[in-house]
């Protein structure tokens, strides 16, 4: 049992390893402060971790996501604002890294959906109720009936 | 009875309607990605390794080919024959080796063959992450005015393969 289990932490190790950089070397931080400290974690959890399934880059472990946030912290330790940062990913990666994407022509649709969905349930549920008020009232609808 | 249709009819279609949506989603296996790079002057490549400036020069006097990949990348491994067969057309393809040890490239070249015109490489991936890299390999398609005109992430198909051909047969005849 005990050697059935060690082999398979080494089965788990080697698939973890493909794919991986052979040299993974360990990033030097880029010291800040407290209050940039905080800005860098809002700022990686606003970004997205472009090589996981949903993740920021601030949950992620991926290569990529940590070389993007040492970018993060290195501009914020040059005094780079919020704003100049973000527009640094995107011109790289495009509003797909932003968590928030911008409004514009692309993102129409994703920001539009979900309105377009409640206006429909609203009508849908409007509908409804005056069906079942219509069906309190006596009336010579013949599907009345049928209920 | 108009009531009734559309009591039924509206979640019915909203459903019908999403679940198509997202099927659609699934069936899209477009690996040409969005890159904001696209018609534009791309990012700075790593300097050329000694009496290399010479090799770059000429590639990126025409359309070429940007592909950053690894030797501990397998995809990179599947994509190869056809980065061969696209060198062997005349097609110059510039390698940007990503995170690598320059020995197992090296080791890598000699045993698979060697598609480039040119290696340079980019050990720490600051490159990679300029141009926008996700991971390797990634091909970039610039024109001979040096523009980007299309990014494909992951390996190479056989559409993308005609494309580019077709684009360098189209640039001769232009010329």
């Amino acid at each position: 049992m005990r050697r059935g289990l060690q082999w398979l932490l080494v089965v788990f190790v080697m698939i973890g390893s493909f794919g991986a950089p052979l040299q993974a070397q360990e990033p030097e931080k880029v010291p800040l402060t407290t209050e940039q400290e905080q800005r860098f974690h809002r700022l990686a959890n606003e970004l997205r971790c472009l090589v996981c399934q949903n993740q920021s880059i601030a949950e992620s472990n991926a290569p990529l996501a940590q070389d993007l946030k040492e970018r993060v912290r290195r501009q914020i330790s040059e005094g780079r604002s919020d704003e100049e940062i973000k527009n640094y990913m995107r011109d790289r990666y495009g509003d797909f890294v932003l968590y928030k994407p911008p409004f514009n022509a692309v993102t129409a649709v994703l920001w539009i959906s979900p309105l377009i969905l409640l206006g429909v349930g609203a009508i849908w549920l409007a509908l409804r109720m005056r069906r079942a008020r219509a069906d309190d009232l006596p009336d010579d609808e013949p599907e009345h009936s049928e209920r | 009875m108009m009531r009734r249709v559309l009591l039924y009819g509206i979640p019915l279609v909203t459903l019908v309607g999403l679940v198509a949506l997202l099927f659609a989603g699934m069936q899209d296996r477009d690996h040409s990605l969005p890159s904001p790079l696209i018609g534009k002057q791309p990012p700075a490549l790593p300097e050329p390794p000694a009496g290399g400036a010479d090799a770059l020069a000429s590639a990126r006097e025409q359309l070429h080919l940007i592909n950053f990949w690894a030797s501990w990348c397998q995809p990179c491994l599947v994509e190869h024959p056809r980065l061969m067969a696209l060198s062997r057309e005349g097609v110059p393809i510039v390698g940007v080796n990503y995170k690598d040890r320059p020995q197992a490239a090296e080791r890598w070249l000699q045993r698979h063959g060697d598609p480039f015109s040119i290696v340079l490489r980019d050990e720490a991936g600051g490159h990679a992450i300029d141009w926008g890299v996700y991971g390797v390999p990634e091909t970039y398609v610039i024109g001979a005015d040096g523009r980007v005109l299309r990014k494909h992430v992951g390996e190479i198909d056989a559409e993308f393969e005609r494309e580019v051909l077709q684009a360098m047969r189209d640039q001769q005849e232009a010329s």
